[in-house]
């Protein structure tokens, strides 16, 4: 199937009733979304894997994603933020931030373990990298944060999967092959309630890229 | 050894375990720093639950240690003085309670202080600079410019907007195959290289800002590299090294030294572990000479985390009695200028 920019399509999953896949490109200067498949109905996720991909070119625009996903969170959301050095998780942060109304400036938590801020809801930004084993985590009372009533970002999240809920949403960061300042940045939903999330975020950024003018 | 104040000064808030005990501010009696380094080389930082059960195992010989050396007993103490933050909450909270205990069995003044606040009074410890002072704390964790008018009275005029100064030459550092710490690798290897090899971005942001960035910085030594690895080109270290301190250096030295000018004093102080970069030192010396700013750093063994600091800091917190309560706790976020107890 090609898509041109502007197109958005929705359709019935061939395979799981009650499922939509949403496939569509835009491109207005600014962003550009493709096969993003959201899924409602909580047997979608037995079995499949359901991701949208949204790409930026500048960091600005990362912090505008993270943005739009900030104005979206709830008490208790989980974020995980994996990537690697250098691919602008601490922008994305930043943006995450400013949709909680958040005034202070996020530093990277690398040398802290985690730094809290005060906003809309609680911010809590965790960098696992420098734990070695989940029990150190667990010491730093990881869990107390994921549990609590304010956002829990956290990156690199796997050294610390074991303590993740079960519901929680993966953010990849990936640098495009041919620009140093693009990125891809996926968004794979695990539980129903950041499904949901995820089709509200793609609802947003359509709004930012006024689609269909 | 009358009207002297003796004050006992202890810090934990990172991967070093310190206790100090200073005379009057200066007389340095004793500064036991049982440092972590070794034991975290192998994970490439520092890990948060080992520094607290080192610092745990470590903290009452250390202090014991410290007196010894000193040749004083509890008996002669005037105060204790103890960081509380920021920093690490769990290691934090090993040197606040140890400070407690004391303050409390020994019926002697607590003093809380805060970690950046004890980085500038390295530079307290030997020859006190005359006051105001614009100060540069460089370390893992803080990029500060700080106007000080008086003795407790801090203005953060910049800071960084994403990674620290050492965290980018840790970060780079890694990336660079070095290890850790990433500062006195890079700056040694520096040395050798051509610092005019790689043009790398200095970050200077808005015309007036005396903010830092150095997350694009490290992003261009990342693209540096990948573009080298998918060439199949050799990478010159220490050119690469030299270019990337270089680019850390331009912009520190700038704006510590408009600092200085805007804020009108005569004397920039280097502060934190990043301040015992030889580059850095260099560079800010020769820039400020010709607006007839001198500079001041203190001794390296006093840029990193250590007690001795923190008790000078203590001194001058005691001659304002300025005293924390028993109920101090550690405070992980703890901001400049702005105690929490």
């Amino acid at each position: 199937m090609s898509l041109s920019p502007g197109d958005i399509t929705i359709s019935e999953n061939s395979r799981i009733t009650g499922c939509y896949n949403i496939t569509g490109i835009i491109e207005h200067g600014c962003y550009n979304i493709t096969g993003v498949i959201i899924t409602t109905g909580e047997a979608c996720f037995a079995g499949g894997d359901y991701r949208m991909r949204v790409f930026s070119n500048s960091s600005e625009k990362t912090i505008d994603i993270g943005q739009a996903l900030g104005t979206m969170l709830r008490a208790g959301s989980v974020v995980c933020l994996d990537g690697d050095l250098g691919t602008g998780k601490t922008h994305f942060a930043k943006g995450i931030a400013r949709g909680l109304d958040i005034s202070e400036h996020v530093t990277s938590p690398t040398f802290t373990i985690i730094n809290e801020y005060e906003g809309r809801l609680p911010l809590y930004h965790v960098d696992a990298y420098r734990l070695e084993e989940e029990e150190e985590a667990y010491e730093l009372g990881l869990e107390e944060y994921l549990y609590g009533s304010g956002v829990t970002l956290i990156e690199w999240p796997e050294r610390v999967s074991g303590l993740l809920p079960d519901e929680y949403l993966m953010i990849r960061l990936i640098r495009a092959e041919n620009d140093d300042n693009s990125r891809e940045l996926e968004f794979q939903p695990f539980g129903q309630n950041y499904a949901e999330l995820v089709a509200g975020l793609f609802e947003e950024l359509k709004k930012i890229v006024h689609i269909g003018d | 050894m009358s009207a002297e104040a003796i004050i006992l000064g202890i810090e934990t808030s990172c991967d070093e375990t310190s206790a100090a005990v200073i005379a009057d501010g200066s007389r340095i009696m004793s500064n036991v720093i049982s440092s972590q380094v070794p034991v975290h080389q192998r994970f490439g930082g520092v890990v948060p639950e080992i520094a607290s059960r080192k610092h745990v195992e470590l903290i009452n010989s250390v202090i014991r240690q410290s007196l010894d050396e000193a040749g004083v007993t509890f008996k002669d103490l005037t105060a204790v003085a103890v960081t509380y933050g920021p920093g690490l909450v769990g290691a934090l909270l090993v040197g606040v309670s140890a400070a407690k205990a004391l303050a409390y069995t020994l019926d002697l003044p607590l003093i809380g202080l805060n970690h950046v606040e004890c980085h500038i009074y390295g530079n307290f410890l030997t020859k006190p600079p005359e006051l105001p002072v614009v100060c540069l704390v460089v370390s893992g964790g803080h990029t500060d410019l700080i106007f000080i008018e008086a003795h407790g009275s801090y203005q953060l005029i910049g800071r960084t907007r994403d990674d620290a100064a050492g965290e980018a030459f840790d970060k780079v550092a890694r990336v660079m195959g070095l290890g850790y710490p990433g500062g006195p690798l890079i700056d040694r290897l520096a040395a050798e290289g051509n610092p005019a090899a790689i043009d790398f971005p200095r970050a200077y942001l808005e015309n007036d800002s005396f903010d830092f960035s150095f997350s694009g910085l490290k992003s261009s030594v990342l693209n540096y590299l990948n573009k080298a690895k998918m060439r199949g080109e050799e990478i010159d270290q220490a050119d690469l090294a030299a270019s990337f301190q270089g680019a850390v250096v331009d912009v520190l030295t700038d704006k510590a030294v408009a600092a200085a000018v805007k804020y009108g004093v005569n004397t920039v102080l280097l502060a934190g572990g990043v301040a015992a970069n030889t580059g850095l030192r260099r560079e800010l010396t020769r820039r400020a000479q010709p607006f007839g700013i001198s500079v001041r750093y203190p001794e390296p063994v006093f840029c990193t985390d250590n007690a001795a600091m923190v008790a000078c800091a203590g001194y001058y917190k005691y001659l304002r009695r300025e005293f924390a309560p028993l109920t101090l706790n550690a405070v992980p976020g703890l901001k400049l200028g702005k105690d929490a107890y």
